[in-house]
């Protein structure tokens, strides 16, 4: 079944939240650089990344939300969301302030309490901007002319955003600037990509079946950005010499996500084939006495050192290293299921036509190709076939049954002549032994000619023999046969 | 985006993080080249390996049935298209059963989009189902293929001139009424007129009577009766029948053209030409138009072989609504060509007084000469000898069960 996110998720502005994260990894970049100025003094951001990402996309949601609505409604929520803002101003600057006690005086003492809170300035701000941005963008129909444009600008902030904090005392440390860089990337890409296949279904007027947010898209297009980002952080930590932690970091991810799998899947499924066993040999019993059930791991076996004999029976670096393969098997099997199915070929019924998906692998798969390769190289490995045995090998090779039936046929006349005292010679022709061939059966002339004729095709023809000739062969053998002295002669 | 400007400002970046030793600069600049050389690489190979091909289940169909057009699109190579844009041209006259079309900008044309996303050694079919609802040499193609990177910066085009050809023939139905009248004396076909006896259509023999001629005798059967037998023969016709149409519905010519009209003209032609041949009658086509494609007006002689309906279906589904000769001059052209005792059927949507008066004069010219007048409004005409026939239903021809001819 094909996968529509725009079926599984109606409605989802997932364009412009690409183009917001995007957009805010640069206005964030400059918030953080303003933040750090001498002027205003903060020693981090003025307003979080998760709480700034949250309000973008809250602002994207809550205006697509409203798009539809009627005026009451937009103009309802709007005062709400304007009550909040203005609530939330007064919250913050009477935090700032030290939360004193409520009176007369809080309200009339706010400009002077938000003049001496920059970061409180900077993050209200910021955050006005964000939601302004987060209704911008959900407001507009992006085409990707416009987001090409947004691109270049885009690019063009970040790097100065990149520059100035990198150049100067930043509230954000260098993983976090990479990191905004690769936000950056990791969404205007998929956005430009979004934006180009809308304006190709738009060009098409939206009835060209086919390209939706299929998988097949979706994964060339992941692959493609997910190995641009990878790539550019390989290269680029190589080059700052920090490629050792940056690759170790989400090696380590990943294998604690992965003995996190092992945990979840492997021992359930473990403590599940155990009570199976478990049941069955209490079925075959009928009742007797039954061993009772074991967990087959316990979790204090899990413990390094702990094993019930007191001692390992293997030696530490084999035990290591099985647990790495272990993990390995793990990581292809958990890789295949994936691959496969994201990239299965199937047969569909789709909305509008059959659409049939096939590979066209030359070996018909990788892994027949890979096997292929293989045996090629084991084969080189091989000791080479003395000539006489390639001769041999030649004689035994495959060759059509019209073809066979026409040779046997001339060699069963052949032996047949030798019977009679005239062989044919080995310097002698086909051709050349016809008038010795007519010497024996001199009234089979005519069917000695087609014989030959036939054999002489079969043998020498670089083209496929046809069944016509194949029958008048044997039937020339046939009749050939009846005239030899004593109609002898084998069968062919 | 792909520009040297882009890539100028991507290797100083490049070298400015360097130099300044910013990893974070470093890593975006290095992301933007990626990007840019991703998209290169798609530009350069896009269309690398891509194939097209388009098959249709039957050459030839008859109006009213389905065939089956599969689109195959392949990608022989390993790097996978985000997106591959296929515009194939489509008969604006034909109907998919399910799927839709896209309007082009050339006349008569509509366009088959295809958006497909093909991965490394990869091919789709997509089976489509067309409702044969038009008689014509149908072309399906040529095909304009557009392919880039996936994100949209650049794009690659090829054109396919090759074509797919159906032919759907047009409606061929029973035809009730009256009969074509024949005026040749010795033919091929029995005739129930008994003028001129064919010596060579034995029917039996009966006794010797006086008159009759020595060579009437059966010797035979005189031998073995004992006494002199004359052989009885049946009179025969052969009613070489040309199909004369004339493709005008309006007069002049240039006034338009009444589709159903001329569809119930040509589907009359294609039912008298199956009736005809079928009672053994050769038969012929001529008409005041040409086929699809060729310079020379429809002309088959009559001819009576298994290959003949092919022939004249053929050309009358081939045929277009154009008249390429002011018709009575051509028929005038034609008959002066055709063979002595011919019966011309001439099959028409009007009846023009000059066309009536070419018909006239080819009658006192001693040629066999029919009237079938195809449409709802025509009166009878009456013309001097010329037997008229009409045929009406010009609206319901679609759904009609049998011509009818009055």
């Amino acid at each position: 079944m094909r996968l529509r996110f725009a079926e599984r998720l109606p409605g989802f502005p997932l364009l412009p939240a690409l183009i917001a994260m995007a957009e805010f990894a640069w206005a964030y970049l400059w918030m953080a650089w303003v933040s750090g100025l001498q002027a205003t003094g903060l020693v981090r951001p003025a307003l979080s990344w998760p709480a700034s990402a949250a309000l973008i996309l809250v602002s994207i949601l809550l205006t697509r939300w409203l798009l539809p609505r009627s005026d009451s409604r937009r103009l309802s929520t709007g005062m709400i969301v304007l009550a909040a803002g203005v609530v939330a101003i007064l919250v913050v600057a009477w935090l700032n302030a030290g939360s004193p006690r409520l009176g007369a005086d809080t309200l009339r003492h706010l400009p002077d309490r938000l003049a001496s809170s920059p970061g409180t300035d900077i993050a209200l701000a910021f955050g006005a901007y964000l939601w302004w941005r987060g209704i911008a963008i959900a407001r507009a129909d992006w085409y990707f002319d416009d987001l090409t444009f947004r691109f270049g600008s885009g690019v063009a902030a970040l790097m100065a955003g990149l520059f100035a904090n990198g150049l100067t005392d930043s509230t954000l440390g260098a993983g976090a600037l990479s990191l905004l860089a690769l936000q950056y990337f990791t969404a205007m890409l998929p956005a430009l990509a979004l934006a180009h296949l809308r304006d190709i279904r738009r060009e098409h007027g939206a009835d060209g079946s086919g390209l939706g947010l299929s998988r097949e898209w979706v994964a060339v297009l992941a692959i493609t950005v997910l190995g641009i980002a990878l790539v550019s952080a390989i290269i680029a930590s190589s080059l700052s010499f920090d490629l050792a932690s940056t690759i170790r970091t989400p090696m380590t991810w990943v294998a604690d996500a992965l003995v996190f799998v092992v945990l979840v899947i492997a021992l359930p499924i473990g403590y599940l084939v155990a009570a199976m066993i478990w049941l069955v040999r209490l079925l075959i019993a009928r009742g007797g006495p039954v061993q009772p059930f074991n967990p087959p791991v316990q979790p204090d076996n899990l413990k390094p050192g702990n094993n019930q004999s007191g001692k390992n029976p293997l030696p530490d670096f084999v035990f290591g290293a099985g647990k790495w393969v272990l993990l390995a098997i793990v990581i292809v099997v958990i890789g295949s299921i994936v691959v496969r199915a994201m990239f299965r070929y199937r047969s569909r019924h789709g909305d509008d036509v059959e659409e049939i998906h096939e590979s066209l692998w030359p070996g018909g798969s990788l892994l027949a190709m890979a096997l292929g390769w293989l045996l090629l190289q084991l084969r080189r490995l091989w000791p080479h076939r003395r000539p006489e045995l390639a001769l041999q090998a030649t004689g035994t090779m495959p060759i059509e049954p019209t073809v066979r039936t026409v040779r046997e046929a001339y060699r069963a006349w052949l032996v047949a002549a030798s019977g009679m005292g005239r062989g044919r010679r080995a310097s002698e022709t086909p051709d050349e032994f016809i008038p010795s061939g007519l010497a024996l059966v001199p009234d089979g002339g005519g069917d000695l000619l087609l014989l030959t004729r036939a054999y002489e095709v079969a043998r020498y023809a670089p083209s496929s023999l046809t069944e016509e000739i194949e029958e008048m062969a044997r039937r020339s053998w046939q009749r050939l046969r009846t005239r030899l002295p004593g109609g002898t002669g084998e069968q062919p | 985006m792909l520009n040297r400007a882009w890539l100028t400002l991507t290797l100083a970046l490049i070298v400015a993080a360097l130099l300044f030793r910013e990893a974070s600069v470093l890593l975006a600049a290095l992301a933007l080249l990626l990007a840019q050389l991703a998209s290169w690489i798609w530009g350069r190979y896009a269309l690398t390996g891509v194939t097209y091909e388009r098959s249709l289940s039957e050459q030839r169909a008859f109006f009213g049935e389905q065939v089956t057009l599969d689109v195959r699109a392949a990608n022989r190579k390993l790097l996978p298209l985000a997106w591959l844009s296929i515009e194939d041209e489509f008969p604006l006259a034909l109907r998919l059963v399910r799927g839709r079309l896209a309007p082009s900008h050339k006349p008569q044309r509509m366009l088959l989009n295809n958006l497909l996303t093909l991965r490394w050694y990869e091919r789709i079919t997509r089976r489509y189902r067309i409702n044969c609802i038009a008689r014509g040499e149908h072309i399906f193609g040529p095909v304009k293929l557009r392919t880039g990177d996936v994100f949209g910066f650049v794009w690659r085009e090829e054109d396919n001139n090759e074509t797919a050809k159906l032919i759907v023939y047009p409606r061929v139905l029973p035809v009730g009424g009256q009969e074509i009248p024949s005026n040749q004396l010795i033919g091929l076909v029995r005739a129930r007129r008994r003028i001129v006896e064919d010596p060579l259509r034995l029917a039996g023999i009966r006794e010797y009577a006086p008159g009759d001629p020595m060579r009437r005798i059966h010797w035979k059967a005189t031998a073995r009766q004992g006494e002199l037998q004359s052989k009885l023969l049946e009179p025969s016709t052969t009613a070489d029948i040309l199909l004369l149409l004339n493709v005008s519905t309006f007069d002049p010519p240039w006034l338009g053209l009444r589709e159903d009209r001329l569809e119930l003209a040509i589907i009359t032609v294609a039912s008298l030409a199956n009736r005809e041949l079928l009672a053994g009658h050769p038969v012929g086509l001529i008409a005041n138009s040409n086929a699809y494609g060729a310079d020379q007006a429809v002309r088959i002689l009559p001819g009576r072989d298994p290959g003949q309906f092919q022939r004249i279906i053929e050309a009358l589904a081939r045929m277009t609504p154009f008249e390429r000769h002011s018709f009575p001059a051509f028929l005038r052209k034609q008959m002066r060509n055709c063979a002595w005792g011919t019966t011309a059927v001439v099959v028409s949507g009007i009846l023009t007084d000059e066309l009536a008066a070419t018909l006239v004069r080819l009658r006192r010219a001693g040629r066999d000469v029919t009237l079938v007048l195809v449409g709802d409004d025509e009166p009878r005409p009456v013309l001097p000898g010329i037997p008229v026939l009409l045929v009406s239903g010009e609206q319901e021809w679609r759904d009609m069960d049998a011509i009818a001819l009055r």
